[in-house]
């Protein structure tokens, strides 16, 4: 009785693989949607807190980073679009444009997150609180942060961190789509997964749309 | 599904992205004026839900694709709901001592 | 017969590659092995789990006073959350939809696979992979935590491994839980698109089984929960290491928005649990009452009731932690509305059985006493949903019994009973009918013996996850009975694995395509099935459990019944 191999007949359905995708989009959203309800909490019981955090952060840096992204998801629809019409060249141009643009919110994030952290906010502050003495890490003289503001730095770092790391999963799978492109094997009949990698940039656009209001236009 | 196949010429999505900057402006003059907290986060989040959906509905081409994915959407956006106005059923209405 | 059996898809591969041994069934995207594969890792599992719940009630046969002293009271933590980790995130929550959902819910709608069969194959691997973590955390020290890791303790607590060296264990254990989330929220997207995309031709969706509806209830609730809990989860570990303040109380944090966040996936779980398992009752009373399952409509409707009502009830497990008045009113107001869609599939099932032509099998026998447990786990559940009653039994062993009864008299009879009822087709072998009895007959004995004194117990005040307790007569009488209870539960257990390894090794082979006589279609394929399933696509003409238009099928050779060889 010998075993028998049968060849799978790949019966290829786009939208089904597209409402999978969708599906999976949706979880990726309730990840963040749990950090805007600690946000949204703590927002609510230390608003005043909040506010005076806020101050920190730079509203113009913040807009110029939303207009990247939004500028992002431009050339992405329209990478997909030359493709779909049988422009491939254009298409990696763009889709190379959506990287760089992605690459460029990153170097600006790295640059905010650079300028907290010399200004002693985050890991510091918090210590001295949990310990209830001076962080050694603080210079004598220097005040604790109140708790509100604590709080709004501990999110503030691990959304717009956790946002980050979507950009760069979303940069790299476009660098690999760009690699495929090249090989022909996405190509205007085959472009699934050119669209599915744009959906998922898409997303990480939209949850950027909500961080930036919240963080950068409450004071 | 063919309509997807349709190739959209770039007006379309040049138009949303113009929409989508002119509402981020605004969204930073609007976040200057002088109304009450509540009121203040009531517009961002108006606004931010604006450009979400349009990013969704146009870049996203929920506009093409068939019933069962906006069926979808809207089954997780009224799960978010739920979980957001339940959450605050405890903390709006805690009484500190 | 050996035609038959060399053309299985125990034989079969699709890829060249892989067509030996264990490698045949590791890279295998063939939704019956990876169902086939979850059941072997998921039953082993679920048998060392049974072990550490049996040492701990052997633990508690006396009172302190006694001295007897069998788990160390510094342990006692570790063993009841290890416990619970395994039943919960390694059997039960993943357990029906990854065994029999992988390997019927294709079957039952005529479909060749599952939408996303790599994707299928990687939950699997996900699932083995996290679970794998979660029993080596042990040797690194586990946690202590107990499975719901309320923080601050959790955010606090440090290990020591039992090599000696300091680790941060419990950062391990929520990172293996993370992991095995991802599992079953891709094992359902997998299910969600498959019932849309995938159903046989003239299969509306009022015409598909009650399993497939209960197996889609349940994967609405795998993909739009878990990932909540996930990061919350994750949020642990990061405050573990780095000093934000999500959860401690002592930067500012609130420890009641954790149990939230916890709980928004924890209590939709419960119904990940026990839907599938309802899903199976739905198939094994019609198929051995030989009769329409009454108001199929209304149950397929009300799976997806309890999934959606489901939703907003997660703070009922919180009434004793300081959240306000108005959530705690509201949210034990809610809780009572999900009792309406599960009484109306108790009040069905049980409506099926009338005027039926009853044959006890030993699916049929834990399909039964999953109504009479689950009635009172469901019960007990009101108890604890009423705001003033809650108060005293809180934390008690009431919710302990409480949760068995749901859980394991109800969901993991279910999908015990799914099993024999679908073994012969699963694996072309039948097992003993006496001895499965046997089993079922100790299981059912034993399981009550074990949990009911638990009920007495809790409302009589003794508090859930002590090592042990204070020596009043009233006590120890039902800690004893109780402790007994366990050991003739474990025996069952033991009479029914033993059943099925004996079965698998040495049991009769079996080509019989439909042994129970079942109106629904994932009976018309070969025993046990080809690679895929159906030689001719299915063309769906009647309702799944007409069992009128099934005889004179059956009747007219269109249709395989049973065929007694």
């Amino acid at each position: 009785m010998t075993d028998q191999v049968l060849a799978v007949e790949h019966h290829h359905d786009e939208v089904g693989t597209r409402l999978g995708f969708w599906l999976f989009l949706y979880t990726e959203l309730f990840l963040f949607a749990a950090f805007f309800l600690v946000y949204a909490v703590y927002r609510s019981s230390h608003l005043e807190d909040f506010k005076l955090a806020a101050e920190n952060l730079n509203t113009t840096i913040g807009a110029v980073n939303t207009v990247i992204l939004l500028t992002s998801s431009l050339t992405m629809v329209l990478s997909l679009d030359a493709l779909k019409k049988g422009s491939v060249k254009l298409a990696k141009i763009l889709l190379l444009a959506t990287v760089t643009l992605g690459v460029t919110f990153l170097i600006i994030k790295g640059f905010e997150w650079g300028a907290k952290f010399d200004h002693h906010i985050f890991l510091q502050t918090a210590k001295g609180i949990a310990a209830g003495q001076g962080s050694p890490l603080l210079t004598p003289g220097e005040e604790m942060l109140p708790v509100g503001q604590v709080l709004f730095f501990g999110l503030y770092f691990v959304m717009t961190g956790t946002h980050a790391l979507h950009i760069i999963i979303g940069a790299t799978w476009m660098l690999i789509v760009y690699f495929w492109i090249s090989k022909g094997s996405i190509n205007p009949e085959n472009h699934g997964v050119l669209e599915r990698c744009g959906l998922y940039w898409h997303l990480v656009d939209v949850i950027w749309i909500f961080l930036f209001p919240l963080y950068y236009l409450v004071a | 599904m063919n309509t997807h196949e349709q190739t959209q010429s770039p007006r379309l999505p040049i138009i949303v992205f113009a929409a989508l900057i002119l509402l981020t402006i605004s969204t930073v003059l609007l976040s200057g004026l002088d109304v009450g907290n509540t009121t203040s986060l009531l517009i961002a989040m108006a606004v931010a839900s604006m450009k979400a959906g349009l990013v969704l509905y146009f870049f996203m081409h929920l506009n093409h694709e068939p019933l069962i994915f906006k069926l979808f959407l809207g089954v997780a956006f009224f799960t978010l709901l739920a979980i957001f106005v339940l959450t605050f059923s405890d903390y709006s209405f805690r009484v500190l001592a | 017969m050996d035609k038959a059996a060399s053309q299985s898809y125990l034989n079969s591969h699709t890829n060249p590659k892989w067509t030996k041994g264990f490698m045949s069934w590791f890279m295998s995207t063939d939704h019956k092995r990876i169902g086939i594969m979850y059941a072997m890792a998921m039953f082993t599992f679920f048998f060392v789990a049974v072990c550490l719940g049996f040492v701990m009630k052997l633990q508690k046969m006396f009172p302190a006073s006694s001295g007897w002293e069998i788990i160390p009271v510094e342990m006692y933590g570790s063993y009841f959350t290890l416990h619970a980790i395994i039943m919960i995130f390694l059997f039960i929550v993943p357990g029906a939809p990854a065994i029999l959902g992988n390997f019927f819910l294709p079957l039952q709608i005529g479909a060749k696979d599952v939408a996303f069969p790599r994707v299928n194959l990687l939950s699997f691997w996900l699932y083995l992979f996290g679970a794998t973590m979660a029993v080596t955390g042990v040797l690194l020290g586990g946690a202590d935590t107990g499975w719901t890791f309320t923080p601050p303790y959790s955010i606090n607590t440090r290990t020591i491994s039992v090599l000696g060296i300091a680790f941060d264990s419990v950062s391990w254990m929520l990172t293996a839980a993370f992991i095995l989330g991802w599992g079953t929220i891709l094992t359902g997207i997998n299910f969600i698109v498959t019932v849309h995309r995938m159903r046989a031709k003239g299969m509306g969706y009022f015409k598909m089984p009650l399993f497939t509806w209960s197996i889609y209830a349940t994967s609405w609730l795998q993909v739009l929960a878990t990932p909540v809990v996930g990061i919350t989860l994750l949020m642990i570990v990061i405050e573990r290491i780095m000093p934000v303040g999500f959860f401690n109380p002592a930067k500012g944090g609130d420890p009641i928005l954790f149990q939230h966040l916890f709980w928004i996936y924890s209590h939709p779980a419960v119904y990940i649990m026990i839907l599938p398992s309802m899903g199976l009752v739905s198939e094994i009373i019609p198929t051995n009452s030989q009769k329409p399952i009454f108001g199929y409509k209304s149950i397929a409707i009300a799976s997806c009731s309890i999934a959606g009502v489901g939703y907003l009830l997660w703070a009922h497990h919180m009434f004793t932690t300081g959240m306000s008045d108005f959530a705690a009113l509201l949210f034990s107001f809610l809780t009572f509305f999900v009792a309406i869609p599960t009484a109306i599939k108790v009040f069905n099932w049980t409506a099926t059985l009338y005027k039926g032509s009853i044959t006890l099998t030993p699916a049929m026998l834990f399909a039964l006493a999953f109504i009479f447990n689950f009635s009172i786990g469901g019960l007990t559940g009101m108890f604890l949903g009423s705001l003033s009653t809650d108060i005293h039994l809180h934390d008690t062993d009431f919710v302990v019994a409480h949760f068995h009864y749901t859980m394991f008299g109800g969901a993991a009879f279910g999908l015990i009973g799914g099993v024999f009822h679908y073994f012969s087709k699963m694996f072309g072998k039948m097992y003993s009918m006496k001895w499965a009895k046997a089993g079922f007959g100790f299981m059912f004995i034993g399981f009550n013996a074990l949990y009911f004194p638990m009920l007495l117990l809790g409302y009589y005040g003794m508090p859930r996850r002590y090592q042990t307790y204070p020596d009043i007569p009233i006590f120890n009488k039902l800690q004893l009975a109780s402790t007994i209870g366990s050991w003739i539960l474990v025996t069952g257990v033991i009479i029914v694995l033993a059943v099925w390894i004996h079965a698998l090794l040495k049991g009769k082979r079996t080509s019989d395509p439909n042994p129970w006589n079942s109106s629904t279609i994932e009976w018309q394929t070969a025993t046990p099935p080809t690679l895929f399933n159906f030689e001719v696509e299915p063309v769906i003409t009647r309702d799944p459990y007409d069992y009128e238009a099934f005889r004179a099928e059956v009747k007219a050779g269109t249709s395989l019944g049973a065929s007694h060889d």
